[in-house]
């Protein structure tokens, strides 16, 4: 396991077009067995007119012009799947090579990299945050198209759209597509789909389609959805006005049924659960927040602080706190660093700075010292000492 | 240590990367034996069609002609025959065909494999809080994404998002739109490495660029003087060099870049790309020079210069390994949640420039002070948090920790850093 900011970060850039590979292959196979029985068949009947070819060699003529037109057909079409299997595996190869262009002992290549790395987070972000056009731009303006799924990403948004239309058969035809693997991450949508086109049968007051449609398509009920389906197939009994069953006929399922989708979509496609730009943004802010941020009485207002800002701070508080177990100091006044060359002096009012700020302020000042935050004047002399272990 | 992660990510994804060639060598070599095998199936069933076909014409002729039983038998028998090795080579070909894309199988299979092992699937034990659900925090990431694409210069994008997400501009930074157009059209156009209108700019804020000493114009300067020399415009070159010369006096590391301009300026003439000086060409100097301009921009309008969205996530990107490897070794040992934490588990260096304020953490209690439990000092100087102060004290007095003055806890007094 690589435990820098590749290894933690870069799964998913790997695995997303891995798996479309993977579902090429698949898809390859089957076309490649699909083609192959059909030749073979073809054999078959030619072995059986063969044993008389000295008697009827039309009909073994016949065969074999079948079979050579067979034996086209399966070159052309290993050709097309040759081409399909290569183009995913450079798809996989140029995202490793992206990965590889991340050389830390070059400076430019470094800062370059990292830029396109937050500008295709940030894409990532707007994506799953359904900014579909923002995104789009985005990709293209920066030159990340090729590393940001776009494309998974637009095929999603078509099938959510139409499940928001109440339209169920591109979302069904996705689920069959995908089935084995689907199955296997114990994916549930397909029932819960056609539980919901039950209940729209219900609520259109056709009781027979109802019950027909639930013959054919809801036999296997999943362990946790026993109660949903008990109080679905309630429905046919009992009139929709009763009130505990306000919320299997609520219009907010479809909702549900998206988000559901975009869950098994997402995992499907190895694109990770969580968006890397939330878990990066919240790591930030976390190292960077200081009590300082939040408080309010001795607040020193520093404009290029980020947490400081009015957005990002609203998402900070909810942070833990950067952890510091030595005190790090900064003038107040000109941002330097307060350390042995520039030791800490506190004012009457009981206000640190850095020496170097009051003896320069003094210097322009003829010896006096405005405090930069509550403005009383004193002279440099009275500045005392504090140690800071 | 950062040597040691340097070997090993590059050996990780040398071994993606090996198993990705060693997949498409195999399919290559897969296809290439089947095309090779249906060819040459093809070319014996069309001799055997040929052959056969033969026969039926002679056939033909021969129902006209007194048949020559013995020739048609002995024909019949071989077209037989090869039929027959036509079949079976068919036969040998499918089975390859389809058995050989099964065995495939492993070695694509093995990129998904080695992948699972180099990287991480997700963020393990680290807490995320999810921010989908509240709208409300969602708006604010997304304002605070827009505000970064205006000054990345992404006017039109960031108009976009504005759409998208049904955002209200008041809320976002309070500046003149016009303002906006303009530090856009400048970065827009330094990205199509026009500098013309970024000194033109210059110009117009002199005052502002001598009142923070800013080196921006000299920078742009810089990029100018070497974009005539790729032109190859010595003339042009020659003459720009006058631009420099405020600016040697004024600074001592603009006198150094001066030197190194000179030194490639010699070189120019041969290929500026093969000599010592080919590190300014390098393209990362473009992305500076567009963040120096947004830094001078927004300092001028008391914003803040780095887009604090970047600060962030440039923090987040370089201290989210550190916390994921000792989170998932915490979840390991069974120690307490991170989430009760107030404070995260480690200490992330994230360097001078990006310490905002100062903390002071108490040196008994190994707290950091806050306005409840602010930093206090002693009557000797020493200084320590509120809380520590009256641990120490018994009754009215106490001992300074670090020193032996004895003093009355009245005395302390609170500091503000």
């Amino acid at each position: 396991m690589i435990s820098d900011d590749v290894g933690v970060l870069e799964h998913a850039t790997i695995k997303v077009p891995y798996e479309h590979l993977n579902k090429h292959y698949r898809h390859a196979q089957k076309q490649i067995d699909r083609d192959s029985a059909l030749l073979i068949s073809s054999v078959n009947d030619l072995e059986k007119k063969n044993t008389f070819t000295t008697t009827n060699p039309e009909a073994t003529l016949e065969c074999l012009k079948f079979c050579l037109e067979k034996c086209m057909t399966l070159k052309r079409k290993a050709r097309e799947l040759k081409d399909d299997e290569l183009e995913c595996l450079q798809n996989v190869k140029r995202r490793v090579d992206h990965l590889k262009e991340y050389d830390k002992s070059s400076l430019s290549k470094t800062e370059i990299w990292r830029k396109q790395r937050y500008d295709r987070v940030l894409v990532d972000f707007l994506f799953r945050t359904k900014c579909y056009e923002t995104a789009i731009a985005l990709a293209k303006a920066t030159g990340v198209q090729n590393l940001v799924n776009s494309e998974v990403y637009l095929a999603a948004k078509e099938i959510e759209d139409s499940l928001m239309n109440r339209d169920t058969s591109k979302c069904l035809a996705w689920f069959n597509e995908n089935k084995t693997k689907l199955k296997k991450n114990g994916c549930t949508l397909d029932f819960c789909i056609r539980l919901q086109e039950f209940i729209e049968f219900i609520k259109a007051k056709q009781l027979k389609e109802a019950v027909q449609h639930a013959r054919r398509h809801l036999t296997q009920i999943p362990d946790n959805h026993i109660s949903e389906f008990e109080m679905a197939m309630g429905l046919l009994v009992l009139r929709q006005s009763n009130t505990c069953y306000q919320s299997i006929l609520d219009e907010i399922r479809w909702q549900k049924l998206v988000e559901q989708f975009r869950v098994d979509n997402l995992k499907l496609h190895q694109m990770g659960m969580q968006s890397k730009f939330i878990a990066v943004l919240q790591t930030g802010l976390s190292a960077l927040k200081t009590p300082t941020c939040f408080d309010k009485v001795t607040a020193i207002k520093n404009p290029n602080c980020p947490v400081c800002n009015q957005h990002l701070k609203m998402i900070a508080k909810i942070l833990p706190y950067a952890h510091c177990s030595v005190s790090k100091l900064i003038c107040a006044h000109n941002r330097d660093p307060i350390n042995e060359s520039n030791p800490p002096l506190m004012l009457p009012n009981g206000y640190v700075y850095g020496s170097k700020a009051l003896k320069s302020m003094a210097s322009e000042n003829n010896g006096k010292i405005i405090c930069p935050r509550t403005n009383d004047t004193y002279n440099l002399n009275q500045a005392e000492k504090v140690y800071i272990m | 240590m950062a040597n040691i992660q340097l070997i090993t990510n590059a050996s990780a994804l040398s071994y993606i990367e090996k198993d990705v060639d060693k997949a498409i060598e195999s399919v290559l070599e897969f296809y290439d034996t089947t095309n090779s095998n249906i060819d040459s199936v093809i070319v014996q069933l069309q001799q055997v069609i040929s052959d056969v076909k033969e026969t039926c014409e002679n056939q033909k002729y021969a129902t006209a002609q007194p048949p020559n039983t013995n020739e048609i038998v002995t024909n019949g028998l071989r077209n037989m025959i090869t039929t027959t090795q036509c079949v079976t080579k068919m036969k040998q070909s499918t089975k390859y065909y389809s058995d050989k894309h099964k065995d495939l199988h492993a070695c694509i299979s093995k990129i998904g494999k080695t992948a699972d092992k180099c990287f991480q699937s997700d963020f393990g034990n680290v807490p995320i809080v999810d921010i989908f659900d509240t709208t409300d925090k969602l708006k604010y990431i997304h304002m605070i994404i827009c505000e970064d694409l205006y000054r990345q210069g992404r006017i039109s994008i960031a108009k976009k998002l504005i759409e998208e997400t049904k955002l209200n501009d008041n809320e976002l930074f309070n500046i003149e739109q016009t303002i906006l157009e303009e530090i856009n059209y400048i970065l827009e156009n330094i990205r199509e490495k026009n500098l013309q209108p970024a000194l033109d700019w210059c110009k117009r804020n002199r005052e502002q660029l001598l009142k923070t000493n800013s080196l921006l114009e000299f920078h742009l300067h810089k990029m100018r003087f070497l974009q005539l020399l790729i032109e190859q415009n010595y003339d042009d070159a020659k003459m720009y060099m006058w631009n420099f010369s405020q600016y040697i006096q004024m600074n001592s590391e603009c006198e150094k870049v001066v030197k190194e301009l000179m030194g490639a300026f010699v070189f120019s003439q041969r290929d500026l790309s093969k000599s010592p000086y080919k590190y300014l060409l390098e393209p990362h100097l473009w992305l500076q020079l567009s963040d120096l301009f947004v830094k001078q921009a927004f300092q001028q309008m008391g914003l803040s210069q780095d887009s604090p969205l970047y600060v962030v996530m440039k923090t987040g990107f370089s201290a989210l390994p550190a916390l994921m490897s000792i989170v998932n070794a915490m979840q390991n040992t069974q120690v307490c949640h991170i989430l009760s934490k107030d404070e995260l588990p480690i200490e992330v260096d994230v360097g001078q420039d990006h310490r905002y304020h100062s903390v002071f953490a108490c040196p008994i209690l190994r707290q950091q002070t806050t306005d409840l439990n602010p930093p206090m000092k002693l009557v000797c100087g020493h200084v320590i948090s509120r809380d520590a102060l009256v641990k120490l004290t018994t009754q009215t007095k106490l001992k300074c920790p670090y020193c032996p003055m004895e003093q009355n806890l009245s005395d302390a007094r609170r500091l503000f850093f």
